[in-house]
């Protein structure tokens, strides 16, 4: 009852709240584990393992108390990186990831509140740049993914490969499962406080607004409903957990909103037309690049209001 | 812990005039209880010398640790009405008003003074005596200033009732009521603060709250103006930027952005607007002491801006010396040539 009532709680310690982030992500991490297979939790486990070391390794290098997970972002990292890889990733890819995110992308900006990049995203997209091949999403069953699908089918329309075995019911197979989870997660962290709902409420606008312009019922040029695309890929995950990480989002209400929907809008463009099928990590790690400019915009605001 | 009983003057009666009533707040060594420690009878005369015609008795307790004033006003809200009617003596003819929270506990009715019990919505910064001033008196402190220069004399509640020993039962001030570690006792003043009867200390202590108090080495004692006793603060994480404190900030401060402000020792001004209520270190979760920050900056601010105005007299003061000595020297030389043009008269 206890522990209920302390998962249920606003959380009064920054450890608190990154217990709840971890809450939060178990029903995503289920539906990996129930869509792509065990594989999910191997990656989650490896992951886990390969943060604590470096966790404890640059806490010790800086002369810190080197106890791995002290404040509990790093294992809030890990798993996001762990979700975020294809289940076919070698095991080796996932933790060279976790190294980049939590040494290079956190400690050696200054640890946890001075880095500039979420640092999940930092070292999920450094791998998938370095090793494209090992990172295609291939899936036994189904061959492709749908954004895949989407992305590199030619002159076919949507309707007819949504036909196809990538897809689900309204987004893309096993993944709308994972995107549903994480929706579900992400609303437990807004209902305990841990997130706001601008951000996540900013990206999926931005995701809608020029999924609708572009969307014209299924032709060949179509580039996929709204619907859709809020359930594929890892778009509920970029959402609730990814855009929401505080330490690289901007402070104030205008700037969320600018920043959720850049995110958004860059996801989609990112799909639509950049040279990878889902685009969450590079549109978190402009976004990210955006936020101190944002910021200063708020800044600019306050002291016109103040004279 | 040995508790003293002692009377070490003999009680004032009813005739005894203001003179001696203030001699008496200073040699019974009454100072001001709610955590400033400034000399009561001092703090009076001030007032006296001011014109004030109000006295307004503080048992606002707005810091939560504070509970020490709540008790005092619950079991000895008599006495402590006694020493408003006190110290309004001494004043001559003064309205008195004892501000307390809004369904908090009131002073026994049974009392022989004179006085207005006035229910103040309590919450974060209620017992600034600034505040109280405008609320109760209608009177707005100017900026930098204090109550005495609008006609008004804060008192806290314990300040109160030490001035009803003294006066009225000739008790020096050697006991008060602190909050050790959420348990109000009667502790004597100068018992060091590891002698308490409480767990934890061996980091440093916190004295006077959580919100608006400040941390005190191990070795320290309880003063007369030490209201609660706790274990230190636990020492703080990273600002993960989560924003609570803004929303938290009464003032519409964004103390995140102070706080970054202060790491990066890059001054902003906007800190002065602060009135250190302590909300933002309280909402915190990575348990960052805002606004003992934020004192810290002010302070040297304010030291720096004194500091430059002390060298721009001197400056002022250099130029206008040499310009005065050029002038004489020019005056000096001109009434030579003068002196020179005009033949003398050899006698």
């Amino acid at each position: 009852m206890a522990v209920l009532v302390s998962v249920f709680g606003k959380p009064s310690s920054t450890p608190a709240v990154m217990d709840r982030v971890l809450v939060a992500l178990a029903p995503a991490i289920g539906a990996a584990t129930w869509a792509f297979g065990p594989m999910v939790l191997a990656h989650c486990a490896v992951a886990l393992l390969a943060g604590a070391v470096c966790d404890a390794a640059s806490r010790r290098l800086r002369g810190r108390p080197w106890i791995p997970f002290a404040d509990r972002s790093t294992p809030v990292t890990c798993l996001l990186i762990a979700i975020a890889m294809p289940p076919t990733a070698p095991v080796w890819i996932v933790a060279v990831a976790v190294g980049i995110a939590i040494v290079m992308a956190k400690e050696l900006y200054g640890g946890l509140g001075r880095n500039v990049f979420n640092p999940a995203m930092a070292g999920y997209a450094a791998v998938l740049v370095a090793y494209p091949q090992a990172l295609a999403y291939i899936d036994a069953d189904t061959g492709a993914t749908a954004l895949d699908a989407l992305r590199f089918r030619g002159a076919v329309t949507v309707d007819d490969i949504a036909q196809g075995p990538a897809f689900g019911a309204v987004g893309a197979a096993g993944f709308e499962l994972v995107n549903a989870a994480a929706m579900l997660g992400g609303i437990y962290l807004v209902a305990v406080g841990v997130a706001h709902w601008r951000i996540p409420a900013a990206v999926l606008a931005g995701i809608a607004l020029p999924a609708v312009v572009f969307y014209d019922g299924g032709s060949s040029a179509s580039l996929g409903s709204p619907l859709f695309h809020w359930f594929a890929g890892a778009t509920m995950l970029a959402a609730f957990f990814i855009a929401t990480d505080p330490v690289t989002a901007p402070r104030a209400a205008a700037g969320q909103w600018l920043f959720g929907i850049g995110i958004g809008a860059l996801i989609f463009a990112i799909r639509g037309a950049g040279g990878y099928p889902d685009g969450v990590a590079f549109a978190v790690l402009l976004g990210n690049l955006a936020t101190p400019v944002l910021d200063r915009l708020e800044d600019v605001r306050r002291a016109r209001r103040a004279s | 812990m040995r508790t003293l009983e002692s009377a070490a003057f003999a009680p004032l009666g009813e005739a005894a005039d203001a003179a001696a009533i203030l001699e008496r707040i200073e040699a019974a060594g009454i100072v001001g209880m709610g955590g400033a420690g400034y000399p009561t009878a001092r703090k009076i005369r001030e007032a006296i010398a001011g014109g004030a015609d109000t006295v307004i008795g503080n048992g606002m307790a707005s810091e939560p640790d504070a509970s020490a004033d709540r008790m005092l006003l619950r079991e000895h809200g008599a006495a402590v009405a006694a020493g408003l009617g006190i110290v309004g003596g001494v004043l001559g003819k003064a309205r008195l008003l004892l501000a307390v929270p809004v369904g908090g506990e009131l002073v026994t009715p049974a009392v022989a003074v004179d006085l207005e019990v006035v229910e103040v919505e309590s919450g974060c910064g209620a017992g600034d005596e600034r505040r109280l001033t405008r609320q109760l008196a209608g009177r707005q402190v100017p900026n930098n200033g204090y109550p005495k220069e609008v006609g008004v004399l804060v008192l806290n509640v314990a300040t109160l009732f030490a001035v009803f020993e003294a006066v009225a039962l000739g008790r020096a001030l050697e006991r008060r009521l602190v909050a050790v570690d959420g348990t109000d006792r009667w502790v004597a003043i100068g018992t060091p603060l590891a002698d308490l009867p409480m767990d934890g200390g061996e980091g440093g202590f916190r004295i006077n709250g959580a919100l608006t108090g400040r941390p005190a080495p191990a070795n320290a004692v309880v003063e007369a103006a030490t209201f609660s006793v706790a274990a230190a603060l636990p020492p703080a994480l990273a600002c993960i930027r989560c924003g609570w404190c803004a929303p938290a900030c009464p003032v519409q401060l964004s103390p995140q952005r102070l706080h970054a402000a202060f790491e990066a020792h890059v001054p902003d001004a906007a800190v002065l607007d602060c009135i250190e209520c302590g909300a933002c270190t309280a909402v915190c979760p990575s348990g960052i002491d805002l606004v003992g920050e934020f004192r810290t900056v002010k302070d040297r601010m304010q030291r720096d801006s004194a500091r430059q105005h002390r060298a721009d007299e001197a400056r002022r003061r250099s130029a206008a010396r040499t310009e005065r000595l050029e002038r004489q020297a020019r005056e000096r030389q001109a009434r030579r040539a003068e002196r020179l043009r005009t033949p003398r008269q050899w006698v």
